[in-house]
């Protein structure tokens, strides 16, 4: 039933359904494309990373370099989005800012799942005690909301960006290896993994050609159905002061720094507010689209 | 069908009248004849209880507690609770009391409840025990009076006397009656100041005219002090008019303050602390002296306060803030002769503009901390000023300076902290014998100079205040000229962010935030010399 | 019939046994979690503690009595059950910040957490039913379309988002509450609406869901056919039937209410358990963090667990004897 599926980026609730169909990805892709939403939210997503990427290649300003004497200065020709508190140009801070914010969510992501990924492989082909521990690990920890492990962790290893980013892995690792999991026993009693098996070839070389691929496709599927709750976690938690430190920038962190200067200087607050946004619906407009398609009572 | 819609309209339009309800307006002050509404403060710090022991110097700062002796912003110390403070011979003192002092409770203030205070500080308070020598004697000699015997010289006992934190003047038997339950100390007036304590929870400290305050009656109604550790909350609430006085507030606010319709940036007495750089010398390169004296000139003081800061801080002229009366202004900024001196000790300069040594590079690691924001911009320029003179600096910041200095396995060549060279009480020797001494336990860099703590040592048992002068002059020159292990990069400076009503807001020394006259016109701290 | 209904009950009662036996086990591996992470933290427990109390430089056997006496030199599996202990009994420990008793600082301020959270779950209750209901009564139309748009729109603001921009444009350049609400109760109603906007937008989604479901599920076709009005339909076959799966999402929201409210907490200067939480781990108090996890983290177990127990009693298959 779709009615557990999670939405909320910092909803304490939230939580995966577990079973997912089979996912056949060459047409998924072409299928999202065709699909409006999807579009839109892919088109916003390129141009954001263009933003992050090519950006700071082609804007000559340096993000972290002060200027004292041109503090607060307005949008213009000198510095497009104005300057900050330290006359440093915003528009490169954003660039900046937007990796950190933009790339961060993707390597924890990525963590999360190659570390699912490996648990989840080797506690599914092992089987025995390890299995067992491992899947009453992931219990306990599919059982707490993610946000107050995430606090858990920061709490003990103190504010800072890298110790956010090791909280946010490790409250939400288990979901990852449950899945992957529970795809190798499937696949394991799949007539194609059997026949492999029975004509000789070995398990490493069956978990490559045969296992290695589906899960992936199915681990890429949920990081993109959480990329858009991650990028909120990590501006948000970065705007109460637990992650990025200052002088860096970071989205959360820049629109934290910003908040009085409002009345003065409005467009400090609105552009990281509007990127933020941005960041969060694109993924979740090719988040909500892929659950569209692969859902299979709306393809009846 | 219908029916049904236009019941979903009327749900749509109620559930928006219901977002839209106005909720309440802000409040304004009122100004009547001589009757003030409460003055609002937005601090960060907030009062964890009314343990006067360890909380107690907050409600000297908030009007609340009186010490006996007050340290003022021409730099002197003049009686405040004592009517006067004689010294009768090196190791004697003796206090005698103001005439008439009552509690805000109505109970007198005699020499029997000060020394109760005394006493019990001695016996809990940390600050007390670490300020007064040991086998120092408080013992009642007449009414009104107590005697203080030490057994070596102690010039100190004055600032000591106006130090917050050492003997804040409460009323001994009620703070008992309560044992550990502090709370219930709310109400009951156990201390002396202009305003007591109706109530203090987490989110604010709640107090009311004391109608019987010795001095006179005070002209606003009451205090209200809220904590909200974030910044930028403060100064929005001043903004907004929902309070009137915004303490620490970042330095960076300054310009929009000042741009701002509403809002004022005012600064209250200069603030006897700095930032304080030390310099590790049991490694190098800092364990030359001339390496020492060539960072100490390649830095641009004036650049730091005056554009870096945007004049929010003061310049550091000396080892002392201008306006103490013995400091001289001996710091300055040469960085001809900082390269000179650098060639001297046989440092030149590389392919990449960095000295170089026995295949050394001039490279030093300097340690900031994120609670002191402010650090981040005046290290950045210090780095880019003494790159100018060949030494590059790297900028590590710490959780916890004190901890990152402590700890043995820290790497580092420049700590920053924030601290000053007077005690609060006003006592120069005080910071001396915390930092500068050999012996000192924030001597973190373990650096001797037999020197300088001959100076200190001698310093600690003069009375003489020409004597005491002459030893202070010659402490600075040697510190500054000859071995700056240790110099203040810049001068703190005591800041708040006002509306319109309390735009001429000055308070004075030592964090005296508010007083019995103070109104939105009137800050000068009052002296009691009529009373 | 009478053997059949006894049988139902036994398997009832097997499996809310199984649930509860289920939530103990989890709880006890999470408290292991939780314990196991204590010595990550920097600094040692004891100097800490009396720090805390006051003793800014204990001597070396100050610091020995205090770690015997929290049990830091027995073997680790005899501390993990000393400090278990201590918990079910309610001793969770001293703050670091002021050596006041965990669960009564965290107790203190749960009233306001409270407050704040039901107030918006029940905003976040009302926007949702009414959207949905909106969007099914104008599937494809453009109230729907709308509301769709809305949503989506709501779903992909983060909540820290919605409060500074609130902040902003609401208070201070409308002047309507206050910037320093601290609890006063008359400001309660801007935390709770921008709390409830994000968890609006996703719960009418997935209500609008279950109730297109419903309205296409054979019965309301043949309910229809029999003459049924659309209005009776929706609110006496679809509404009652998508509510089911719905109430489990309000439990869980319900089981989260002690931790969802955190960030506005802190953007409002609202005195809550989540703003305290925040500024216990900028200032390195551990205890109270933990404190709170154990809080947030059972309270959210229990509530999962009801919700399950109580839909496994509400769901029809059983309640008309089917096979489970």
């Amino acid at each position: 039933m779709s009615f557990t599926r999670p939405f909320n980026p910092l909803d304490a609730a939230a939580e995966i359904e577990t079973a997912l169909p089979v996912v056949k990805h060459r047409k998924v892709t072409a299928r999202l494309w065709r699909h409006s939403q999807a579009r839109i939210g892919m088109i916003l997503g390129i141009l954001l990373l263009c933003f992050v990427i090519i950006g700071p290649i082609i804007y000559p300003h340096d993000p972290a370099k002060p200027d004292y004497g041109n503090k607060l200065a307005p949008p213009g020709s000198q510095h497009i989005l104005g300057t900050d508190q330290s006359g440093r140009d915003q528009l490169a801070r954003l660039m900046e800012g937007g990796m950190r914010s933009l790339g961060s969510a993707l390597l924890v992501l990525g963590s999360v799942s190659s570390a699912g990924l490996v648990i989840g492989l080797i506690a599914g082909m092992s089987g025995g005690w390890f299995d067992a521990l491992a899947m009453r690990l992931v219990d306990v920890m599919m059982a707490l909301p993610g946000m107050v492990m995430a606090i858990a962790v920061v709490g003990v290893l103190g504010p800072g960006f890298i110790n956010l980013l090791v909280a946010l892995v490790i409250s939400s690792w288990a979901y990852y290896a449950r899945l992957t999991r529970s795809y190798v026993l499937t696949a394991r009693q799949r007539q194609d993994v059997i026949s492999a098996r029975l004509a000789g070839i070995g398990w490493g070389r069956v978990i490559f050609t045969h296992i290695l691929p589906g899960v992936l496709t199915q681990l890429i599927v949920i990081v993109t159905l959480n990329l858009g709750s991650m990028i909120a976690w990590i501006s948000g938690l970065s705007f109460l002061g637990l992650g990025v430190q200052p002088p860096k920038a970071e989205w959360g962190a820049m629109l934290s720094g910003s908040r009085f200067y409002f009345t003065f200087a409005p467009w400090l607050l609105l552009g990281p507010a509007i990127l933020i946004f941005l960041s969060v619906i694109s993924a979740n407009l090719i988040g909500n689209a892929l659950r569209d398609i692969l859902d299979p009572k709306a393809n009846e | 069908m219908k029916p049904f819609k236009s019941f979903l309209i009327l749900a749509c339009l109620m559930v928006l009248l219901a977002a839209c309800a106005p909720m309440a307006t802000s409040e304004t002050v009122l100004q009547q004849t001589e009757e003030y509404e409460p003055l609002r403060f937005v601090t960060s710090f907030t009062i964890k209880s009314l343990d006067p022991v360890s909380q107690g110097f907050w409600l000297a700062e908030y009007g609340v507690a009186e010490l006996l002796m007050q340290y003022r912003d021409d730099g002197n110390h003049y009686p405040w609770l004592l009517n006067s403070i004689e010294n009768v011979d090196d190791l004697t003192w003796v206090l005698t009391l103001r005439e008439g002092l009552t509690f805000q409770n109505g109970k007198p203030v005699d020499e029997e409840a000060v020394l109760a205070v005394i006493n019990r500080q001695m016996e809990l308070s940390s600050s007390a025990q670490s300020s007064i020598p040991e086998g120092t004697v408080f013992e009642i000699t007449a009414p009104l009076e107590i005697t203080v015997k030490t057994l070596e010289p102690y010039p100190r006992l004055i600032p000591t006397l106006a130090s917050e934190s050492v003997f804040p003047i409460y009323d001994v038997e009620a703070v008992e009656a309560v044992g550990e339950n502090f709370g219930e100390l709310a109400g009951t007036g156990f201390y002396t100041g202009p305003f007591s304590v109706v109530s203090l929870d987490d989110q604010a400290l709640i107090l009311e005219r004391n109608e019987n305050y010795w001095a006179g009656r005070p002209k606003l109604q009451g205090v209200e002090v809220r904590f909200v550790s974030d910044a930028q909350a403060r100064i929005l609430a001043v903004q907004n008019g929902e309070a009137d006085i915004c303490n620490y507030p970042p330095t960076e606010a300054k310009s929009v303050v000042d741009a701002t319709d509403g809002v004022n940036f005012v600064y209250g007495w200069p603030s006897s602390g700095g930032f304080r750089a030390i310099l590790n010398t049991q490694e190098s390169p800092f364990d030359d002296p001339a390496v020492r004296k060539a960072f100490n000139r390649a830095i641009d003081y004036a650049v730091l306060a005056n554009d870096v800061m945007d004049g929010v801080v003061k310049q550091a002229t000396g080892f002392f803030p201008e306006w103490v009366p013995f400091s001289i202004q001996n710091q300055v900024t040469d960085l001809e002769q900082a390269k000179q001196l650098l060639d001297e000790a046989g440092w030149v300069v590389g392919d990449d503009g960095i000295r170089e040594k026995d295949g050394e590079r001039l490279s030093i690691i300097m340690l900031i901390y994120p609670q002191q924001p402010d650090l981040v911009p005046i290290s950045e320029a210090i780095q880019a000023q003494v790159l100018e003179a060949g030494i590059e600096v790297e900028i590590q910041l710490v959780d916890s300076i004190f901890d990152a200095l402590t700890d043995e396995s820290t790497v580092w060549d420049v700590g920053v902290t924030s601290g000053g060279s007077l005690s609060f009480g006003g006592s120069p020797e005080q910071s001396l014998l915390t930092y500068d001494h050999s012996e000192a336990y924030r001597n973190w860099a373990g650096h001797t100079n037999p020197e300088l703590d001959a100076l200190i040592d001698e310093l600690a048992v003069t009375f003489d205040s020409e004597k005491r002068t002459e030893i202070l002059k010659e402490f600075q020159r040697v510190r500054v000229e000859e071995d700056p292990q240790q110099f203040f990069l810049t001068f703190h400076t005591t800041r708040f962010i006002v509306n319109d009503n309390y735009q001429d807001y000055h308070p004075g020394m030592a964090l005296y935030f508010v007083h019995y006259l103070t109104t939105p016109g009137e800050y000068e701290t009052p002296t009691f010399e009529d009373n | 019939m009478n053997s059949n209904q006894h049988y139902e009950r036994v398997e009832i009662v097997k499996i809310i046994f199984q649930r509860l036996l289920q939530m103990f086990l989890t709880l006890l591996g999470a408290s292991l979690i939780i314990w196991a992470l204590l010595p990550l933290a920097p600094g040692d427990p004891a100097m800490r503690i009396l720090q805390s109390l006051g003793v800014t430089e204990p001597t070396q056997h100050e610091v020995e009595t205090k770690r015997e006496e929290l049990g830091l030199n027995q073997p680790y599996h005899m501390q993990y059950i000393q400090w278990l202990g201590r918990l079910v009994q309610g001793d969770f420990s001293e703050s670091y910040q002021n050596g006041k008793p965990v669960l009564e600082e965290l107790g203190r301020r749960l009233p306001d957490t409270f407050r704040l959270a039901s107030l918006s779950l029940v905003l976040t209750i009302f926007f949702s039913i009414s959207l949905a209901l909106i969007c099914t009564a104008f599937h494809n139309q453009w109230p729907d379309h709308l509301i769709l748009f809305l949503t989506q729109i709501g779903a992909s603001t983060p909540s820290f988002l919605i409060g500074v921009l609130t902040l902003q444009f609401v208070v201070v350049k409308l002047g309507v509450g206050k910037v320093l609400s601290q609890g006063d109760v008359k400001m309660i109603l801007l935390p709770a609406l921008c709390l409830s906007v994000n968890r609006s937008s996703n719960w009418s989604q997935l209500l609008r869901a279950g109730l297109l479901e419903a309205v296409n599920a054979k019965y309301s076709l043949v309910a229809t056919a029999r003459g049924a009005r659309k209005l009776r339909l929706l609110f006496k076959y679809a509404l009652p039937n998508a509510m089911l799966p719905f109430l489990t999402v309000i439990g869980l929201g319900i089981g989260g209410i002690i931790g969802g409210s955190a960030i506005i907490e802190a953007i409002f200067t609202w005195p809550g358990i989540g703003s305290f939480v925040f500024k216990a781990i900028t200032a390195r108090d551990y205890p109270v963090v933990q404190g709170f996890v154990i809080i947030a983290g059972a309270s959210y177990v229990l509530a999962s667990t009801l919700v399950d127990i109580t839909s496994t009693l509400l769901d029809p298959r059983i309640r008309e004897g089917g096979q489970l």
